[in-house]
């Protein structure tokens, strides 16, 4: 079969279609004559020709015509007559199923395509990015340094640690003038850093007392 | 094999005429000369009764409801056996999206045929199930509606040259499977 060159190929198949013109039908004669292979393949295909002659032609259900016609009835582009409408909550329904799932069915294709989900993706972030600069969005007291924390939700509470109060001059004066004289003076500096005044504080006497 | 009606255009171009000017029985006289044609292009694509009856309305309910953009200075039959292939790969694809085509090939035999006839209805049948969708558009238009290439190619909106393409291609599948594997 592969000796055929794909112009005979050709022929031969436009030979069992009918679509030759007389000419290339005696060329068909001739290569068949010369070549088996031609042969077996123009025998082939007039036996599957032969094939689907066999196969019956089919008569639709009589409800397909008057479905069809039910449905005729309910277009509004119907005649003015289309008010004796003998359309049935059936046919409705099943004729609103079918267009639904046409429908679904190109949104579904369209939305599987690349090209869409591209311009999808490039359109929310347009949108993002416009309405940044419209409502000047500042993250919220739930969203900074938190992790999943909303409205209602506990998550990671915000870091507050360096956020203490600066020290003042306040902080570091005394306000009792007394006890600042006390601290001051080398009688008690001395008592303070004396070995006696150390063994006191630890002795377990001291402490009972305190 | 499905003869498609005698090709009348120019009746074809009168009842959709006169069915957008308000007359409902040029619209019946339409659906008389093309459903059967359409139930068994739809039937072949499909290898499923029911859902040949499917696409058959849907094709006509498709069909009335854009009849006003119809352009007559085309055919309507390739208008409307375009409508039915486009509809008949629509539902294939919704029945892959489902659940995946075993080949199963459900035309229940209307008793009154041969079993010669019976028989050669299952294998071409199933044979064709095994086709790519497009080839067997192909098929389909060529020998059970004896449509020409530039007919299929109308039908189709495809060069002449891919239909025979598609055609060949088909064939020696279908050689294969019907023919030699008997053999």
């Amino acid at each position: 079969m592969n000796m055929l060159t794909p112009y005979q190929l050709e022929l031969i198949h436009g030979e069992i279609d009918g679509e030759n013109t007389p000419e290339a039908s005696v060329e068909v004669r001739e290569l068949v004559e010369t070549q088996p292979e031609a042969l077996a393949l123009m025998t082939s295909l007039a036996s599957l020709d032969a094939l689907f002659s066999e196969v019956p032609d089919r008569d639709p259900p009589p409800r397909v015509r008057q479905e069809i016609h039910n449905a005729m009835s309910l277009n509004s582009r119907a005649s003015p007559r289309a008010g004796h409408a003998q359309g049935t909550t059936q046919t409705i329904t099943r004729w609103a199923i079918q267009q639904w799932n046409s429908a679904t069915n190109i949104m579904g294709e369209l939305m599987l395509t690349k090209k869409v989900l591209l311009v999808a993706t490039t359109a929310v972030a347009a949108i993002a990015i416009i309405g940044y600069a419209v409502v000047d969005y500042k993250p919220s007291v739930f969203d900074a340094g938190t992790i999943g924390a909303k409205d209602g939700m506990s998550g990671v509470q915000q870091a507050g640690r360096y956020k203490g109060r600066p020290i003042t001059e306040a902080d570091v004066t005394l306000s009792n003038p007394e006890i600042g004289a006390l601290f001051q003076n080398d009688q008690i500096l001395k008592l303070v850093k004396s070995e006696a005044f150390h063994e006191l504080m630890s002795s377990d006497t001291f402490h009972d007392l305190m | 094999m499905v003869k498609s009606p005698a090709a009348d255009d120019d009746l074809d171009r009168a009842l959709a005429r006169r069915y957008l000017d308000g007359e409902r029985p040029a619209g019946d006289e339409l659906v008389d000369r093309y459903h059967r044609t359409v139930f068994n292009v739809a039937l072949r694509m499909l290898g499923n009764v029911q859902d040949a009856e499917d696409v058959t309305q849907t094709t006509f309910g498709n069909a009335f409801a854009a009849l006003d953009s119809y352009d007559p200075t085309y055919r309507f039959f390739s208008w409307i056996y375009r409508m039915t292939v486009n509809e008949s790969l629509n539902t294939l694809k919704r029945r892959r999206n489902v659940v995946s085509l075993d080949g199963s090939f459900d035309v229940p035999a209307a008793g009154r045929e041969s079993e010669s006839a019976a028989e050669a209805e299952d294998r071409v049948g199933r044979a064709l199930l095994e086709l790519k969708p497009d080839d067997r558009a192909v098929v389909v238009l060529r020998h059970f509606v004896s449509f020409s290439y530039e007919e299929i190619s109308d039908v189709l909106g495809v060069p002449v040259k891919t239909v025979k393409s598609r055609l060949f291609t088909a064939r020696e599948r279908l050689r294969q499977s019907l023919l030699v594997a008997r053999a």
